[in-house]
């Protein structure tokens, strides 16, 4: 009968680098699976431009038609109220016979104004100055939730009153009044773990375009409903992840979201091969992000200590001192703490420095 | 034009986040063994750790852009097979944690297995725990997890947690026996 840690032996060597075949067909359908992810995305996308345009052209159509009826009301008002009778024509038909020909004079009628009710357009900058916009407008972005109003900006452009198509900008019309009381707070960030280090984000109570701030200083540079964070290697400790929308009554809304980094549990192996061809020449367990606490030594045969690290970005070379080690088995004993706040662990390995 | 044995990993996975066919096949074909032995490990048919294969890369290519070369790529996979079976056994609630095994009806089929045990042998074996024992010695054993890491990542305690190590011991150490016999 096998001793439990020989079984566990056992199974760790023949199962934890094994390689199966895997049954035809799988790959079919992750490859279609794949593909339809990415035709839906380009469908969503194209449907999305489509929209816009559609909206788009109905927004200039009727903009020109109000337009038009301004300058035409307002040309009725204004033109000069002359009135012509027969008698005036005669008179003028008389000069024009009395007098030697000459170059035919205009008359100077004063153009009328004419007042279109153009609506003013308001450069809203997106992207990585959103928030110092937000703050600037006596709003913040708290973690948990912020609301925005977006009729306040502080240096509004407006350029010839006319609108500036390339500009997601926010329009702000008689008809279409952007007020405070209308915005309520709806964002909500949903976070599903999809592995280790790999977060899957999205949000509820959109309604309109989501800006994603991963607290990488890049402000708010991802775009869309949704978005895969990946914990960067070597950040640790709480991550603020906010979410950013505007919506379609010319509001804001923001939500937070802290992520609370673990440096997991290490990836160790057992064995190291320090002959300089930059594969395993420094045994050094692999973290998902610095842990809280790092203390690993290495012992030979006879329990002395050969190596010793307090810094989890420094593994043992096989060296001791200024003693290259013999080859052989030794005993690797790691403590650390994944957070600040778990307990501490200990993991010990037998590994093999192979020469 | 195929893609090449000698096309480094960070150019593969630029040419897959490029969304060319060629190269996510390579990928697959490249690491989809090593993440169905991790399939097969953890579920308890060959059918179902299809289905975590497959789910498996559909969330690797999903989530490839995210990927920043700063670890261990293969262990980046490797994580993401763990948790996909993890989810998936999470769900099984018709087979409970300490559902009792009928060791020795199970263990007549290998009798011819007896020596010179190999991957897919021990496989066999893990596959005839219940879903809470397999999943606590992979983790334990193979993955190297604390009782504490198993107890937090499946909702359970750590008692419980070595509780199902020592029962899947003790069945495998008795499977492993009668095949010595």
């Amino acid at each position: 009968m096998k001793e439990f840690n020989e079984l566990d032996e056992l199974f760790k060597e023949g199962l934890q680098n094994a390689h199966i075949a895997p049954p035809a067909g799988v790959w079919g359908t992750v490859a279609s699976s794949v593909s339809t992810a990415s035709t839906a995305t380009v469908t969503a996308a194209a449907w999305i431009v489509a929209a816009k345009l559609v909206v788009g052209s109905i927004v200039a159509v009727s903009v020109s038609y109000f337009a038009y009826h301004a300058i035409t009301n307002n040309q009725k008002e204004v033109a000069p109220k002359e009135k012509i009778t027969s008698e005036k024509i005669a008179e003028k038909i008389s000069e024009s016979k009395s007098l030697p020909a000459e170059k035919p004079k205009t008359i100077d009628i004063e153009k009328p104004i004419v007042k279109t009710n153009k609506p003013e357009y308001y450069r809203l900058p997106i992207g990585s100055n959103e928030e110092e916009i937000a703050h600037e407008n006596g709003g913040n972005l708290p973690i948990g939730s912020g609301i925005i109003p977006s009729n306040l900006p502080t240096t509004p452009v407006v350029r010839n009153n006319q609108p500036q198509p390339e500009s997601p900008a926010v329009k702000q019309t008689p008809n279409n009044p952007v007020s405070v009381s209308t915005c309520t707070h709806t964002l909500s960030i949903v976070a599903t773990k999809l592995a280790e280090g790999m977060y899957s984000l999205g949000v509820a109570g959109a309604n309109g375009d989501v800006f994603w701030n991963f607290d990488d200083g890049n402000g708010y540079a991802v775009k869309g409903e949704t978005a895969i964070f990946n914990i960067p290697t070597g950040k640790s400790g709480e991550i603020k992840l906010k979410a950013l929308c505007r919506l379609k009554n010319g509001c804001k809304d923001s939500a937070g979201f802290i992520l609370n980094v673990d440096a997991g549990t290490p990836e160790v192996w057992d064995f190291l091969t320090p002959n300089g061809d930059g594969y395993n020449d420094v045994y050094l367990p692999l973290f998902q992000a610095p842990p809280a606490y790092f203390d690993m030594a290495i012992y030979d045969a006879n329990n002395h200590t050969v190596f010793h690290s307090d810094n989890a970005t420094l593994g043992w070379n096989g060296i001791s001192g200024a003693i290259q080690c013999h080859a052989g088995r030794y005993l690797m004993v790691l403590v650390y703490k994944s957070n600040a706040s778990s307990k501490s662990r200990t993991i010990r390995k037998t590994i093999e420095l192979i020469r | 034009m195929p893609i090449g044995k000698d096309i480094t990993e960070k150019e593969l996975v630029n040419k897959c986040l490029r969304g060319e066919p060629l190269a996510q096949k390579s990928l697959y074909d490249q690491y989809s063994p090593v993440m169905y032995s991790i399939c097969m490990r953890y579920a308890k048919n060959a059918e179902n750790a299809r289905d975590l294969l497959q789910e498996s890369f559909i969330k690797v290519f999903e989530g490839l852009k995210y990927f920043r070369f700063q670890g261990s790529f293969e262990g980046w996979l490797k994580r993401v097979a763990v948790n996909t079976c993890l989810d998936f056994n999470k769900k099984l609630k018709s087979e409970p944690y300490n559902e009792e095994l009928d060791l020795h009806a199970q263990i007549g089929q290998q009798e011819t297995m007896n020596t010179g045990l190999q991957a897919k042998d021990l496989i066999h074996l893990l596959q005839k725990l219940p879903v809470g024992y397999r999943t606590v010695f992979n983790l334990y054993a193979i993955e190297g997890y604390s009782h504490s890491e198993i107890a937090d990542s499946l909702g359970i305690s750590d008692n419980t947690s070595k509780t199902q190590l020592f029962k899947a011991r003790k069945l495998l150490q008795a499977m492993l026996a009668e095949l010595e016999k």
